[in-house]
Parts: structure tokens; C-alpha cells; sequence
């Protein structure tokens, strides 16, 4: 059986990646030339949410297993480790090419 | 377990040699690594700061003519891309070996499901990086992850990859924690590392419980996933109808097979240099290498009907642009490759795989592991046959030949100086045999 904790990551990070999708097809159906997120933030948010849904999702297996504190830890470390390897790409790119 | 490796050691001790002792040889290893890895890096800094006209895939139309005017091609995906579809066929298998043997409780094999799973969480980040290396901007990533759209399959790509990236650390970390803490107790010189890590593990009995019923979920879960990411990889061509060659229903499970026999082989591989470096014949037993040799040949014999009935779909419907690809390929200027992979790259180890069929004493650890060698090879060689040609006669005209530069080849060289520090790395930290299979 799944427990109470695992079943609560486990809705949390699919609800996540609804809202990536939702917002995909919300900003897609629109005939205007750039979507509502994208206009009024500068970022289209859907992949974004959609990726750290996944991650979510995939961790649940954590909840069931380590502490609370160790179990934020691991999450904040995905999610966060994830971004900074393409910000330490680009970084590093961006000041080498001309 | 009663068993004593060639060092006379406790099964245990054998397995943890590999953190617990470095020779010479490690230090020589590591360091020539290191060396190869600065020249890589050098080599990408070239590319960055030069562009990608230090690479052969520029276009033909404003290619400098040095190499001469036939030599000059455009490809524009070349090595990096052959070099990304390689990397993940060799991640591919590897969790799914490990998933599989959990699934199917085929506790034999237990002994190489650890060297399987670090495979995975080693290739995916070279498969990663090949994508950047091809990239004239890579400093414009990010933006797939800002303006991604899901119509692209690059951002399936993106999602498969990281949904497999991230199921593997899971899985791997939870695999991993009971070990990390009988290391912490074993080696005291380093516990603040193992115990930090270990993260508040009890080791009770219902905890391993806990831990085992996790792992069987996840595991259920990264079978599926494995497949759907080299079918994703693979529409990214199969998609497309602008490309001779490419627009094809076979293209997905072709993928999917290649991968898995091209992760099995590597996985051999890993297996026969383990026991052979730290004599864990004990460990690793003929039996078990026996075992993964078989699992190799089945997948060796689909992935070459599924190429056989490609091509005789290209040839035998006669005049197309796919039979001129297909032309190109057998008797053009890359003929020497694709008929050498054919018979040297897939024959040879066939034949090799296929003789313990006709008798155990047939089966040969040694002649296996260079069968496995030969196989990742030749599978490198048929992705870029996949990628190359096709991107080299598009519907209208034909564009040259494609040769890589040095330059080139060292990044794409790079990947696997980069993944070997990184194995080695966890090697040097982890044990790569779960503990697991010695207490029983």
C-alpha cells in the first residue's frame, strides 16, 4: 500500500505537471502571437513546471523513506541541481564565445 | 556466502578493495584520463571561441576550400549526434538490466545490476553534453527550458532524458544507502562523508523492507520509461519526412533493440574488467558472464533481422530517394565503413555469441569481452551510417562527403575520457558490487 506521505508527493508533482501542460495547451489554444505567461513574465513556464513535475513524481519514492527535513533537501537539491548545471552552461558558454 | 577472492580476502573486504585500496596503476590510469580530459577541454574552448567552422559539419556554401571542394559537406549534426545516440543506447540498458533483475528476481545477476544502474547515471550526462557540443550557441540551452514547445520532439527529448536521468538517482541513491553506512561504520577515516549521505539510516528490518518495496515500484516504472526514451530519441528522426531514410515505422523499436543490445554489451564489458582487475571470479562467476553473453546474442539476433528488414524495404521498392541513401551507403565513399561494421562489427561478434549454442565449453569469457568491445564500436559506427548519409543527400541534391575534423574528434573523444573519471570517481567512493549479494 501506498502510504500517506508518498500519495501526497505523488498528487503534488502530478498537479505540477498538469499545470505545465495545462498551461502549454491554455497559452497554445489563444490566437494572440505570445502567450499569457510568456507576455506577461518573459518565460513560458509550461516545460519548466512540466520538468519539476517529474522530478516531483520521481522523489515520491524518497517520502516514504527519509525524514522530512532529509526528503526536502533531496527535492530542493534536484530541482535546484537541475537548473544550475544549465546555468553553469550557459555561464561558462557565454563568456567563451565572442 | 563461502567464498575468498585471489587476494584472500572476506567476500565483503574483496568487494570494498576497490574503495579501500589504490595501486599504482589507479594513480597512472587516473592520470592519463585527466591528461586526455585537458585536451578534450581545450579542444571544446577551440570550438567556443573559433565556432563550428573548426568542425567538418559546416556547409558546403561557405566551407573554406582547403580540403577541396568534394571533401567539404554539410552534416550538420555529424559525430555529436551519432556520439548522442550511442550514449544513450549505453544508458538505456544499463537501469534496465539492473530493473529487470529486481523485477524477475534474478538474484545471479544481482552482481552487476550496481554496474549497470552507475552506467545509466554516467552515460545520460555524455549524451547530454554531445547535444551541446553541437549546438553553435550552447549558451542559448536554457532556452528549452523557458520557450520550450511540447510539439518539438527536442523537448521529449529533454523530458525523457530527465525523467530517466532522475529515476536512476532515485534508484541508485536507494540501492546505494544501506551500503553508504556500512562503509561509514567500515572506514571511520572518512564517515562524516558516508554518514552525512546515509542520511539517518537505520538499517531495522522494516526499514530494508520499506527500501525493497520502493525499489520494486521504481523498478516497475523505469522499464516503460527506458523504452519510451529511445523511441523518443528515435522520432526525432523517424518524424522527419524532409530526410531520406529517416521517415520510418521500424525506427522506434530499431532504436529501443540497438540500445539494449549496445547497454548489454557494455555492461559485459564492465563485468569481465571488474573481475579481471580485482579477480572477483568468485563474485562474478562463468555462469553470470555466461548469462548476460546470452541475453546479448537474442537481442544481437532481433537488432539484426529489424536492420535486415530495413534495408530489404529501402532496396526492394526500386527507384527512391531512400534507395539512393541506401546506395550511397553501400557502394559510396563511406562503403568501406558500413561493409567493415557489417562484417567485422557484427558478424564476428555473431558468431562469437552464437558458437555456446553448440556446446558450454564454446562459451569464452575472454573472446566474449572482446565481442562486447567490437559490438559498442560497430553500434557507434551504424548510429552515424543512421545519421550521416541521410543528412548528406537530401531529396533535391548531394552535398559532398562528411569527415570529421581532429578538432571534432576530441570533444566527441572527450565524452568517454569524461565518463571514465566519473565511473572511476564512483568506484573510488561506492562499492560497485552491492553488499547485498555476499551476506546473502
Amino acid at each position: 500500500m501506498v502510504n500517506k506521505s508518498t500519495a501526497a508527493v505523488l498528487i503534488l508533482g502530478f498537479l505540477i505537471l498538469l499545470s505545465g501542460l495545462s498551461l502549454w495547451v491554455l497559452g497554445d489554444q489563444t490566437n494572440s502571437v505570445v502567450s499569457l505567461p510568456l507576455a506577461s513574465t518573459g518565460i513560458l513556464w509550461a516545460p519548466l513546471l512540466w520538468i519539476c513535475g517529474i522530478i516531483v513524481l520521481l522523489s515520491a519514492a524518497f517520502a516514504n523513506i527519509l525524514r522530512a527535513k532529509y526528503y526536502l533537501l533531496w527535492l530542493v537539491s534536484l530541482i535546484v541541481g537541475y537548473i544550475v548545471i544549465f546555468g553553469i552552461i550557459v555561464a561558462i558558454t557565454a563568456s567563451l564565445i565572442p | 556466502m563461502d567464498m575468498k577472492s585471489g587476494y584472500n580476502l572476506t567476500p565483503e573486504d574483496s568487494i570494498l578493495q576497490s574503495v579501500t585500496r589504490t595501486g599504482t596503476a589507479f594513480y597512472v590510469f587516473v592520470c592519463a584520463l585527466l591528461v586526455l580530459t585537458g585536451e578534450f577541454l581545450y579542444a571544446w574552448y577551440t570550438q567556443l571561441t573559433t565556432g563550428l567552422v573548426v568542425t567538418g559539419m559546416r556547409s558546403i556554401y561557405n566551407a573554406p576550400n582547403y580540403m577541396g571542394p568534394y571533401i567539404a559537406g554539410g552534416a550538420p549534426w555529424g559525430i555529436y549526434i551519432t556520439n548522442f545516440i550511442f550514449w544513450i543506447g549505453i544508458s538505456h540498458a544499463g537501469i534496465a538490466i539492473s530493473a529487470s533483475v529486481r523485477l524477475m528476481d534474478l538474484k545471479k545477476y544481482k552482481v552487476v545490476a550496481r554496474m549497470a544502474e552507475v552506467l545509466t547515471l554516467v552515460a545520460l550526462p555524455m549524451a547530454g553534453l554531445s547535444i551541446v557540443f553541437d549546438q553553435g550557441r550552447p549558451d542559448r540551452i536554457i532556452n528549452l527550458l523557458i520557450y520550450g514547445r511540447f510539439q518539438s520532439p527536442m523537448l521529449w527529448d529533454l523530458t525523457a532524458i530527465t525523467t530517466y536521468f532522475m529515476g536512476t538517482i532515485v534508484y541508485l541513491y536507494l540501492s546505494l544507502r544501506g551500503d553508504i553506512d556500512e562503509l561509514a561504520r567500515k572506514l571511520p577515516g572518512r564517515e562524516w562523508f558516508y554518514k552525512r549521505l546515509a542520511m539517518n539510516y537505520e538499517g531495522t528490518e522494516s526499514e530494508k523492507e520499506r527500501h525493497n518495496r520502493t525499489l520494486w515500484w521504481l523498478a516497475l516504472a523505469i522499464v516503460p520509461i527506458m523504452v519510451t526514451v529511445h523511441s523518443v530519441v528515435s522520432f526525432v528522426f523517424g518524424l522527419m519526412i524532409a530526410r531520406s531514410s529517416w521517415y520510418s515505422t521500424i525506427f522506434a523499436i530499431y532504436f529501443v533493440v540497438g540500445a539494449i543490445v549496445s547497454g548489454v554489451a557494455a555492461v559485459y564489458s564492465l563485468a569481465w574488467i571488474f573481475r579481471w582487475t580485482y579477480k572477483w571470479e568468485s563474485l562474478i562467476t562463468d555462469e553470470v558472464l555466461k548469462g548476460v553473453s546470452w541475453a546479448l546474442r537474442n537481442v544481437l539476433i532481433i537488432y539484426i533481422y529489424l536492420w535486415i528488414a530495413e534495408e530489404l524495404t529501402t532496396r526492394y521498392m526500386g527507384a527512391s530517394d531512400d534507395l539512393r541513401v541506401s546506395n550511397y551507403l553501400w557502394f559510396g565513399p563511406y562503403a568501406p565503413i558500413f561493409w567493415t561494421m557489417a562484417i567485422v562489427g557484427f558478424g564476428i561478434p555473431a558468431i562469437i555469441l552464437l558458437k555456446p549454442i553448440f556446446g558450454k565449453r564454446h562459451f569464452n569469457p575472454r573472446l566474449t569481452f572482446a565481442a562486447s568491445i567490437i559490438l559498442n564500436v560497430a553500434l557507434w559506427v551504424k548510429r552515424f551510417t543512421i545519421v550521416v548519409p541521410s543528412l548528406l543527400n537530401p531529396p533535391l541534391y548531394q552535398t559532398g562527403v562528411y569527415i570529421p575534423t581532429p578538432t571534432e574528434v576530441s570533444i566527441m573523444l572527450g565524452t568517454f575520457w569524461l565518463a571514465a573519471l566519473l565511473y572511476v570517481a564512483f568506484v573510488k567512493l561506492f562499492p560497485i558490487i552491492d553488499l547485498d549479494v555476499v551476506k546473502g
